[in-house]
């Protein structure tokens, strides 16, 4: 369970004063659910992710996340949520075996869970043959693979995905979208942020459209149909052109 | 340290153990490299000497100078054997030196009476010593020579080593009988041919080169065709007698040119130590002791300190000057990969998001970097402590009975810790705010003088410890191991050294801690 309210970030910036880049957002999205993050780049997408995971304090407003305060309880949200960030990176030098263990020794995972965990894991994203490889020897989706395995490696109630997808291979990113579909199951609250509108259309029940960091749209998919037409990227184009 | 702590000290040593840019500065350098350039380096400058002083040069004299010059060489020959154990040693001396299967030939008596033969007889010589001679351990060489049997002075199976000066006179053989004359060319100076047309006369003096062939020689040293030019005005045989005036002779050489310094070098040795014998021997023929020139003398032997008391003086000042240079070296890479690095691979937004606190990542990524820096430093002065045995001579090793007991290895590594501490701190700090890896990388470099540069001030004579210098972190770890080598542990200045570093460390951390609290410093690209 995820809800902000009247979230707000303004930055400064030498020189160019202060830079608004996100007002007035609220939303919620709850278990068993898929909320859908959509925005063209710049938008505020990330910075909205940062601050509901402690990353970023807001300027102004407030948020949950499973009944902790994101302002004074940033622990307790922290170690509900998985996150990952757009463009995460690994260790180069470390295998990812041996980055889980380093994750889930920080999350305060038993020995013998964590190994059973990492197991599991490496079954469900196709990781056994390059699990004990350094990581600088992977290819983008393997590392890919090994990011969202450390995401979820706590078994988090929430997951928060930042463009999990970007620059994957078609096999690649069906293995990312089943495993969404499986946290759904699984009754666990993901956001997650994008601007592929097929993965919009497959995966989220609902969705919020940010652009120059106010949310304009907050919705289902059928409801963005019924309003702009079938074409969702269409529809997408035109919602942001009404904006500006 | 707490849970957390140690969990990211152990993830960030694997991974600093697994790079071999961290591994080659930390471990290779000083243990490697540095002892190979000084034993390498220390040796080459030995074997460019020896070779300089054996090597042929050429000097260009007309006859009546060489002639001349003969006849001073030959005075130092027949000054040097009214020293009856030298005359009686000479040629057992010179077979044991050149230890050769074929004997020096024996000289024939003329050879103390006419210089031409002396010259001769002393190329001879020189041939079969060329090989055998280095300038180093002649002295050692000599000192085992067993004096000829049957001599007054050999009742009792003395050798050279006893007579201190006769094996001068024997070292003054080398210098001035051999380097002097027989490794000598000389060449009259209507052989010397006209210079190349590039030759520039400019800034030898006017007088030199108007002299008859005077431009043709100059130009003939500067291009190393000729190491000298030498003239002797008068006559040594004349001029040696009148007291009352110094005989010049005139040798022209060019300094800047190393064989033409050593020309330089030979002919006034050979001046210097034949004028000495002459004026001993003036001396004892008014019945005056070579004492009468010595009025007074500083007597040996009456040093407090020990002979390994003076070499730790002496190299032990740099000690705190390794100690720091190694441990910078240390430092940097680890703390360059762990600060910015981590910013730079996008891994560090995920390590924050993780449930532990932003002091403990600090604290985990600080001992990494301070344990990296205390292993060059203990590997760098124990590397050169090593490569110290080869350079020294080994009678002076023996002399100094240096050992590495634990109790040096224990006070080296407390001497590393403080400034360890203080630059690990101090780095860590620095790669957190840095933006990158090369931007880390720009900040550092120029801190290397605001570290190095105090502790080597520090080690000026007239700076002594005191209770404010002893907060002064780097500069206290210098001042520290003066006392230290002084023999003086003032326990006080050790605990206020330590504090003061402890200090600064914890503020270096807590600055990165509050670095890391800073939005605009994670997510700035």
């Amino acid at each position: 369970m995820i809800s902000v309210r009247d979230l707000s970030k303004v930055y400064k910036v030498k020189k160019k004063g202060e830079v608004v880049a996100l007002q007035g957002v609220s939303f919620e999205c709850r278990p068993g659910e898929v909320f859908g993050l959509l925005g063209p780049n710049g938008a505020g997408k990330t910075t909205c992710l940062r601050i509901i995971s402690t990353a970023l304090k807001p300027t102004n407003g407030s948020g949950e996340v499973m009944g902790h305060d994101i302002l004074t309880d940033p622990a307790g949200v922290r170690t509900s949520i998985g996150f990952l960030a757009a463009n995460s990176g690994l260790y180069a030098r470390l295998t990812p075996k041996e980055v889980l263990r380093y994750f889930g020794t920080l999350f305060g995972m038993e020995k013998a869970k964590l190994n059973a965990r990492i197991d599991e894991l490496a079954e469900t994203f196709e990781m056994t043959e390059f699990l004990n490889r350094p990581c600088d020897k992977l290819s983008t989706g393997m590392k890919q693979k090994v990011n969202i395995a450390r995401t979820v490696l706590h078994s988090p109630p929430v997951i928060i995905f930042d463009e999990p997808t970007s620059g994957l291979d078609v096999l690649t990113s069906r293995t990312i979208i089943q495993f969404v579909k499986k946290c759904r199951e699984e009754q666990k609250t993901v956001i997650l942020s994008t601007h592929i509108m097929a993965e919009v259309e497959k995966l989220c029940d609902r969705v919020a459209i940010i652009h120059k960091g106010q949310l304009f749209f907050n919705g289902t998919v059928p409801e963005i149909r019924e309003k702009h037409g079938d074409d969702l990227e269409e529809a997408f184009i035109q919602m942001v052109k009404e904006v500006a | 340290m707490t849970g957390n702590t140690w969990t990211i000290f152990k993830k960030e040593l694997l991974d600093t153990l697994r790079d071999r840019k961290t591994l080659m500065f930390m471990l290779l350098i000083p243990t490697l490299v540095t002892p190979a350039l000084m034993i390498g380096g220390s040796r080459l400058v030995e074997n460019i000497m020896k070779k300089k002083a054996v090597e042929r040069i050429t000097i260009v004299a007309d006859e009546q100078s060489h002639a001349r010059y003969r006849g001073v060489v030959h005075r130092w020959f027949k000054e040097a054997n009214q020293d009856f154990i030298f005359r009686a040693a000479l040629n057992i001396g010179l077979n044991q030196l050149a230890q050769q299967d074929e004997e020096i030939p024996a000289p024939s008596p003329e050879i103390y009476t006419d210089p031409v033969v002396f010259e001769e007889w002393l190329n001879e010589v020189g041939d079969y010593m060329t090989e055998a001679l280095s300038g180093e351990d002649l002295r050692e060489r000599l000192s085992e020579i067993e004096l000829p049997e049957g001599s007054p002075e050999n009742s009792s199976g003395m050798s050279l080593g006893d007579y201190g000066d006769t094996m001068q006179l024997f070292v003054d053989f080398y210098t001035v009988g051999l380097r002097g004359l027989a490794f000598v060319d000389f060449e009259t100076p209507d052989s010397i041919d006209a210079p190349s047309a590039d030759f520039v006369s400019d800034g030898i003096p006017e007088e030199m080169i108007s002299q008859p062939n005077g431009l043709n020689i100059a130009a003939a040293i500067k291009s190393k065709k000729i190491q000298g030019y030498l003239i002797f005005e008068e006559d040594p045989t004349e001029s040696l007698t009148n007291e009352s005036r110094t005989m010049p002779v005139t040798l022209w050489h060019d300094s800047t040119l190393s064989s033409s310094k050593e020309a330089e070098t030979r002919v006034s040795r050979v001046l210097d130590r034949t004028g000495k014998l002459v004026v001993i021997s003036r001396l004892k023929k008014r019945d005056l002791s070579p004492d009468f020139l010595e009025p007074m003398d500083l007597k040996g032997n009456t040093n407090l300190a020990s002979p390994s008391q003076e070499i730790l003086a002496a190299v032990g000042g740099f000690l705190p000057y390794l100690v720091i240079v190694y441990a910078f070296l240390g430092a940097l890479y680890p703390a360059i990969d762990l600060g910015a690095g981590e910013k730079e691979r996008n891994t560090l937004e995920t390590l924050l998001l993780a449930p532990q606190t932003r002091t403990e990542v600090a604290l985990g990524k600080f001992f990494v970097i301070l344990l990296a820096s205390l292993v060059a430093a203990i590997l760098g002065v124990a590397s050169i402590a090593i490569s110290f045995y080869y350079i020294i001579p080994a009678s002076v090793m023996a002399q100094a009975n240096i050992q590495l007991d634990p109790m040096t290895v224990i006070a080296v590594t407390l001497l590393a810790l403080p400034p360890a501490a203080a630059i690990s701190g101090i780095f860590l700090a620095i790669s957190i705010f840095a933006r990158s890896f090369k931007e880390a990388q720009n900040y550092i470099a120029p801190m290397q003088f605001l570290i190095i540069l105090p502790p080597l001030a520090a080690m000026l004579p007239g700076i002594e410890m005191n209770w404010k210098l002893a907060m002064v972190p780097l500069v206290n770890v210098s001042l520290l191991a003066k006392e230290f080598l002084k023999g003086d542990i003032n326990w006080g200045y050790y605990v206020v050294t330590f504090a003061s570093t402890i200090l600064l460390a914890a503020v270096c951390i807590g600055y990165s801690v509050w670095q890391f609290r800073r939005e605009e410093v994670l997510f700035r690209t």
